[in-house]
């Protein structure tokens, strides 16, 4: 009897010594997160998938192309300029510059003392190889079509003709002609050559010894987990500009929308980028300590009909283009605009973070955005009169638009996951049903979505662009098909073009305004897709990090400069 | 049991062979396109056309498949589009968390399902034992998602027991190796608990009907009319006769679970190859979807044949069958 209960008290003893551990590693992880989250000399940056790679040459990732900015060294950074709605290039590792011959070549003179992270000196050679590397078919960067205002030797870049090696701290751009572009394109991320020369140009995409990235920038990075955590810290050899101030700045990746707003709830991550709005809202209210900053707007979100007939595009393999005998006509996509109620549309969903847009140039380049537009306001009526004026008339009263036997009834095409568009694409369904228009919604998977798009295989859809920073449109909006793969609606217009051509030759891209906002006239007119809204994204950062200056120019472009703020 | 072993293996690697084949046509059949989804939305037509045909899209299929499997055989999974390296080195990197995550979760799926097994066969007809077929019924039916987002909601957000996200804490939990390994159990809690839960009800199952069968057997009656102890009966005769079954579940179970790793590490932001194949679908990156394929049949064919010979060292009826 005795023997009995003394093994069951052993048994029992056991169990509660296990539970008791579980119980002491629970709370003893659990002080040890508060008095960390106390005493952060770090900030997380939550983020919702890996980075592709940090190789310059090679990265397409925008969260890979932000840390890239941070970590290696460029000839000019841009900077964004609000009150004039530009971009302007400042110094980096050149320390100044002037242009020559009439603006077509830029004289480079470079900062001494900058100095990669393993101690070699970064000097003009490092600049004149990069570019080589950039052009290299042979290495295959996606950034080649930098170097092709460069000199040529035929029809291929020339850049040890294009970038002169004067001596370690002097360099000269030639350019084989004037554009606006010659700075900004003069400032990609630079690489070590000491390190690159030692890999067969072929064998770069593949090489596992620059993975983790030896730079000259503010950040060095420390730690690549994949799927988990990007780790960078402080170069402290860095001049360009300064290292880093917080010991690290941690991309912490984490695929759940709802877990990164919980988390900044909770303060274990300080930056939550492209926050919704209710959830912004939602933040300020329950006064979570963060600020919540605007982006742009840099996004727009578009209807995009088909203006040319897809099938027989694909069938001729692009040499056959006859206009879409639904969106053909710019009367009938008129009409189409005056249809749907953007305005509606943006009081719902984004509220002040949103605004009606009209063409593809956002109102924050206020140099180029031509306020004098007033976009086609809703007007079933006069939709209604436009359909009737170009023969469209529900001629057997089924309650759809008909003309010469063919019923106005099309597909539009959104990808799935994003419930904005879908709820969008459902209340666009019904006004259009009220000017007798049938329209039929299909959500695809994004990679489908993109695959039918690209082959022209569509009705209409929903897709928008984030714009670039520079004033580039050629692949949106040139009329040449095959070479502007993403003018989804295949819209041609010849003075667009001229307008597209004009703009590659500019010296200052703020010159060009007039042009730019003829070219607004003219889609807004021609309406070859209804433009929906420009969204403001929203992204929310700790109040303690003091100079978090988020702005167009993106979240993290001056993380160098964050600190503390004072208590 | 060499030519049983012999015919498990051969018949595994058909398996695999068919199975790798149909992903392969049937990815690439999917509309799409890899060079468009990473990226190409910012890229020139030229630079596309020249990355498409690095990846030997403009190939024709059966041409890419005899490459493929010309690599394959010779250890070369091909080069990942979207993390751009090796597939070899972007699964060996994250197997270690699927790994630890899996083999926990069964673990823990044995000691959760046995205990509830054995107490319900004790208890046999009884209340406890209804309580408990009904509870195990009902852990058997809940999706892993629901149970990931519901066990982070109480433990995780509401009481803040437990990490809602990650394999370890910034920097790593601690500086000491005790420190990192406790904070990665931390992290591990609620993933293994909810990779768990279902399968240890369906071992729970498997186990209270076969204790419950090998307790009516003959050889147990006579153990007990001679007197052998309960605890003597219970070790030596019933646990390995009725452990059999839940073997040959686990068996079973081991697709099923390979499924939950995918929405357990999703739902909880665990860098394993569940959440490395799901990124690999969706961005349309060919070769890490095969070297997933590959690894997970793999793992669903040597589990298979892991239980088949454990249940052939405890039961040698299966042997010779």
């Amino acid at each position: 009897m005795t023997n009995h209960i003394t093994h069951h008290s052993v048994r029992w003893w056991v169990a509660f010594a296990i539970c008791l551990m579980f119980g002491i590693l629970l709370l003893y992880n659990g002080c040890s997160r508060k008095r960390s989250s106390a005493a952060k000399d770090y900030v997380v940056v939550g983020i919702e998938g890996d980075v592709d790679t940090f190789n310059p040459l090679y990265a397409e990732d925008a969260n890979a192309s932000d840390i890239i900015d941070l970590v290696f060294p460029s000839m000019t950074r841009t900077t964004f300029d609000s009150s004039r709605g530009a971009i302007t290039q400042i110094p980096s590792l050149a320390r100044s510059w002037e242009f020559l011959n009439s603006g077509k070549d830029i004289l480079f003179h470079l900062r001494s003392g900058a100095r990669w992270a393993d101690g070699s000196a970064v000097n003009a050679e490092d600049v004149q190889y990069s570019y080589i590397m950039y052009a290299d078919t042979s290495v295959g960067s996606v950034r080649q079509d930098a170097a092709s205002a460069f000199l040529k030797s035929g029809t291929i870049p020339d850049v040890r003709k294009s970038i002169e090696v004067k001596d370690d701290s002097t360099v000269i751009f030639h350019f084989d002609h004037l554009y606006a572009g010659e700075l900004f394109d003069a400032g990609l991320p630079l690489l070590p050559s000491h390190l690159y020369e030692k890999i067969e140009r072929n064998k770069i995409h593949q090489d596992s010894s620059l993975r983790i990235p030896v730079g000259a920038g503010p950040f060095n990075v420390k730690e690549w987990k994949p799927l988990q955590d990007i780790i960078l810290t402080p170069n402290t050899e860095s001049t360009l500009p300064h290292p880093g101030r917080y010991s690290q700045i941690i991309f912490r990746i984490i695929p759940d929308y709802y877990q990164r707003l919980a988390q900044i709830r909770s303060g274990e991550i300080d930056v939550l980028p492209y926050i919704e709005i209710a959830d912004a809202d939602a933040l300020i209210r329950d006064k979570v300590a963060v600020q919540i900053y605007r982006l742009g707007p840099r996004f727009y979100d578009a209807i995009n009909w088909n203006n040319i007939d897809g099938i027989e595009y694909a069938k001729s393999k692009g040499k056959h283009i006859i206009p879409n005998k639904l969106f053909g006509n710019k009367k009938i996509r008129q009409a189409l605009t005056m249809a749907i109620n953007r305005k509606q549309i943006i009081d719902a969903f984004f509220r002040s973070y949103g605004r009606v847009a009209f063409s593809p140039i956002s109102p924050m380049f206020r140099w180029a955005y031509n306020d004098s537009i007033r976009p086609l306001s809703y007007n079933p009526d006069s939709a209604k009169k436009l359909f009737a004026a170009a023969g469209w008339k529900d001629t057997d009263g089924d309650g759809i638009l008909d003309k010469d036997g063919k019923k106005f009834s099309f597909v539009l095409k959104i990808p799935s996951g994003n419930q904005v568009r879908a709820q969008i694409a459902a209340i666009v369904q019904e006004q259009l049903k009220a000017i007798s228009v049938d329209m039929k919604i299909e959500q695809q998977e994004r990679g489908a979505f993109w695959g039918a798009i690209m082959d022209k295989n569509f009705d209409a859809c929903i897709a928008g662009f984030n714009v670039p920073l520079q004033m580039q449109l050629d692949e949106l909006w040139g009329g040449d098909l095959q070479k502007s793969r993403f003018n989804i609606p295949s819209f041609q217009n010849i003075r667009i073009d001229e307008i597209l051509a004009g703009a590659r030759q500019v010296s200052q891209e703020t010159d060009y305004a007039p042009q730019w906002k003829e070219f607004q006239r003219i889609i807004e007119h021609e309406q070859p897709c209804t433009f929906l809204y420009w969204q403001t994204d929203l992204v929310a950062a700790n109040n303690r990090i003091h100079h978090a200056n988020i702005d167009a120019l993106g979240i993290t472009y001056n993380a160098a400069d964050w600190e503390e703020a004072p208590r | 049991m060499m030519t049983f072993l012999a015919g498990r293996i051969g018949t595994g690697l058909i398996i695999l062979f068919l199975l790798t084949t149909l992903v392969f046509f049937i990815g690439y059949a999917a509309p799409g396109d890899p060079v468009m989804l990473s990226g190409g939305v910012t890229m020139s037509a030229s630079t596309i056309f020249q990355l498409r045909h690095e990846m030997g899209l403009d190939q024709p299929l059966l041409t890419r498949y005899a490459r493929w499997i010309g690599q394959v055989v010779t250890g070369d999974f091909g080069y990942s589009v979207r993390q751009q390296r090796p597939v070899k080195e972007a699964i060996l990197d994250v197997l270690p968390c699927t790994f630890s995550l899996a083999g926990g979760a069964i673990v823990l799926e044995l000691i959760i399902g046995l205990a509830i097994g054995t107490a319900a066969a004790r208890f046999r007809s009884g209340t406890i034992d209804r309580v408990l077929s009904t509870v195990s019924l009902v852990i058997y039916t809940v999706p892993a998602f629901w149970l990931g987002i519901m066990l982070l909601s109480v433990f995780s957000y509401g009481l803040g027991l437990f990490p809602s996200s990650q394999l370890q804490s910034i920097n790593g939990g601690g500086n000491s190796t005790l420190e990192s390994l406790a904070d990665r159990i931390w992290h591990l809690g609620l993933p293994w608990l909810t990779l768990a839960v279902p399968g240890a009800g369906a071992i729970a199952r498997y186990f209270r009907d076969s204790l419950i069968t090998v307790r009516g057997e003959e050889y147990v009656l006579f153990a007990r009319s001679r007197g052998v102890s309960p605890k003597t009966i219970f070790l030596s005769y019933e646990l390995p006769n009725a452990v059999g079954a839940v073997i040959a579940v686990l068996g079973t179970e081991i697709g099923a679970l390979l499924a939950g790793v995918v929405v357990t590490e999703t739902v909880f932001a665990l860098p394993g190859m569940g959440r490395l194949a799901m990124t690999a679908i969706l961005t349309r990156d060919y070769p890490l979807i095969m070297g997933c394929t590959i690894f997970a049949g793999a793992v669903v064919i040597v589990g298979n044949l892991l239980a088949d010979v454990a249940h052939g060292f405890i039961d040698p009826r299966v042997r010779l069958a």
